[in-house]
């Protein structure tokens, strides 16, 4: 019973940093119809100048704060110079110009920092628990309460604020929100910058969860989250956290408790195959 | 005061070798209703296209309210008071018609970062748009979803959109193609409520009988150039006009 918790608390740890991650795609294909690939190695990246700021600074604050910005500006540098000018183009040639740039990234983290898996030792700021015998730690602490931060934000970003609606109306059609008065390009940036922000805070939690930083730490999410997004609708935001947070519950579930023995990095896929055979449009899709 | 709120010079537009707005100039006078008529492919949706910052001109200018637009992006040129519809309407179809319009109310407000943290559900300016609903008739649909909107509502739903930015200038692409005849009439009179408010309107119009009762003056284009331009009783008599629209000695009319 005590493990069956303890897997439950992890995997929506699991599921929290999935959808951490995937935010930031889901974003980016509903304003621009893009699959921003590369925005998994936005994360590699953010988790690799987390480490060094953190290494360099010993603050956990300013290695997030520092990050965050540095992700933020990777980001609006590859929708200002890769994706905007290729928006004219058919959607696979953003696609590959995407996959191009994350290679780019990737390499270039492992041409900086080498390619050793580098540790990521630090202490989050959250107590650890132990309720009825089930040990909390921390990190875990502090992955959900920071997700949870994340996605309150975000919603309250999207659905309540004046900016929240001109990207809703962006997303429909940049034409016509650019005939209401939208700068709609502005929005495209901006869409960049707070998901890439939050690909950060993805990046270091991981780093910090598995204590350890890697060129390639965001090959399995870059394949991972591109089938969440399809399994909770395309550009639904709501619906690819629910599809990481069940993503990461079935996946140690599954595979970690009930020891079935099946790929566990398969398992988001066979989710993917299904939805597109029966329900095309996504858990929360629309169309 | 320059009695012309815009002003066309020579301007042109060229796709590959297609002159799609060859040379043309007109102006529209404040307060008026002017016609852009034309066969389809004569360059009228370019022309829109072109002056609200769509398109940029391959040559020429466009002067609106005393300032040069032509080049300005367009939500730059809707901050400027020009409202316009499209051809082909296209509502955000996931909002209610109220928030529709909130989006096009938020105009003078997107680029200060204060929208942040805004919102956008302030009772003001709730009121403020459903105001503009109610001067088009959709009041009663505020809450509704705008994409299960039959067509003559959408019509209204871009014109109050259009009405939420265009406080000086609304352009209306073919606004009645495709409706009812009572949904005609009830947008003629609706145009000329906003004609009295004080806003100029520039429309394109397939409809001879709705242009000729309701534009002040009229232009027509024909292959990409102005044809003939004055009120609709010179155009009625216009030799070259009649030519264009019925062909030229007996030849069917194709449009």
């Amino acid at each position: 019973m005590q493990l069956l918790i303890e897997q439950i608390l992890n995997g929506l740890a699991m599921g929290s940093i999935y959808a951490i991650i995937t935010l930031g795609l889901a974003l980016v294909y509903g304003v621009m119809r893009i699959l921003h690939v590369a925005h998994a190695s936005v994360y590699t990246f953010g988790a690799y100048a987390g480490v060094f700021i953190f290494q360099a600074t010993g603050s956990l604050a300013l290695a997030f704060l520092g990050s965050m910005l540095l992700c933020a500006i990777l980001g609006v540098l590859i929708e200002r110079l890769v994706y905007f000018p290729l928006l004219k183009f058919p959607p696979y040639v953003p696609l590959i110009a995407s996959i191009a740039v994350m290679l780019t990234i990737e390499e270039l983290c492992r041409l900086i920092a080498g390619p050793q898996i580098l540790t990521f030792s630090a202490k989050l700021p959250f107590p650890d628990l132990d309720v009825a015998g089930v040990h909390l730690s921390s990190t875990l602490i502090a992955i959900y309460v920071i997700t949870a931060a994340i996605l309150l934000l975000l919603w309250y970003l999207i659905n309540r604020t004046e900016l929240g609606l001109a990207m809703r109306a962006t997303s429909q059609d940049m034409a016509i929100a650019g005939a209401q008065g939208i700068n709609s390009h502005y929005i495209v940036s901006l869409t960049f910058v707070i998901g890439s922000a939050i690909a950060a805070i993805g990046g270091i939690l991981v780093g910090i969860y598995y204590n350890q930083v890697y060129p390639t730490m965001g090959a399995v999410p870059a394949y991972k989250t591109l089938a969440l997004i399809v399994v909770g609708g395309m550009g639904s935001v709501a619906g690819a956290v629910i599809a990481a947070l069940m993503l990461g519950l079935a996946e140690t579930l599954l595979i970690g408790y009930l020891n079935v023995p099946f790929p566990r990095d398969a398992l988001a896929f066979v989710a993917m195959i299904g939805v597109l055979v029966w329900r095309s449009e996504g858990l929360l899709g629309s169309r | 005061m320059n009695p012309a709120l815009l002003e066309v010079k020579d301007l042109s537009i060229h796709f590959g070798g297609l002159r799609a707005v060859d040379g043309v100039n007109f102006a529209v006078n404040r307060g008026e209703i002017l016609g852009l008529l034309g066969p389809n492919g004569a360059g009228k949706t370019v022309t829109f296209n072109l002056i609200s910052g769509v398109y940029k001109p391959t040559s020429g200018e466009i002067w609106f309210d005393g300032k040069r637009i032509n080049g300005l992006p367009s939500y730059a040129i809707a901050a400027l008071g020009l409202g316009r519809t499209f051809q082909i309407v296209k509502p955000f179809s996931t909002l209610t018609v109220l928030e529709n319009v909130l989006v096009a109310r938020g105009i003078t407000r997107y680029p200060a970062p204060s929208c942040l943290w805004t919102s956008w559900k302030s009772r003001q300016e709730a009121q403020a748009a459903m105001a503009l609903l109610d001067r088009v008739g959709l009041a009663d649909l505020a809450q509704r979803k705008a994409g299960l909107l039959p067509l003559g509502n959408l019509r209204r739903l871009e014109i109050a959109r259009a009405l939420a930015v265009g406080h000086k200038l609304l352009l209306l692409d073919e606004s009645f193609s495709g409706l009812r005849h009572e949904e005609i009439s009830q947008l003629e009179a609706l145009i000329r409520t906003i004609q009295q408010a004080g806003i100029t309107v520039l429309l394109i119009e397939h409809n001879m009988r709705v242009s000729m009762a309701l534009c002040d003056r009229i232009v027509v284009m024909e292959y990409g150039k102005k044809l003939a331009e004055g009120t609709p009783a010179v155009i009625q008599q216009d030799e070259q006009v009649i030519e264009a629209y019925l062909g030229r000695k007996g030849e069917s009319d194709a449009s």
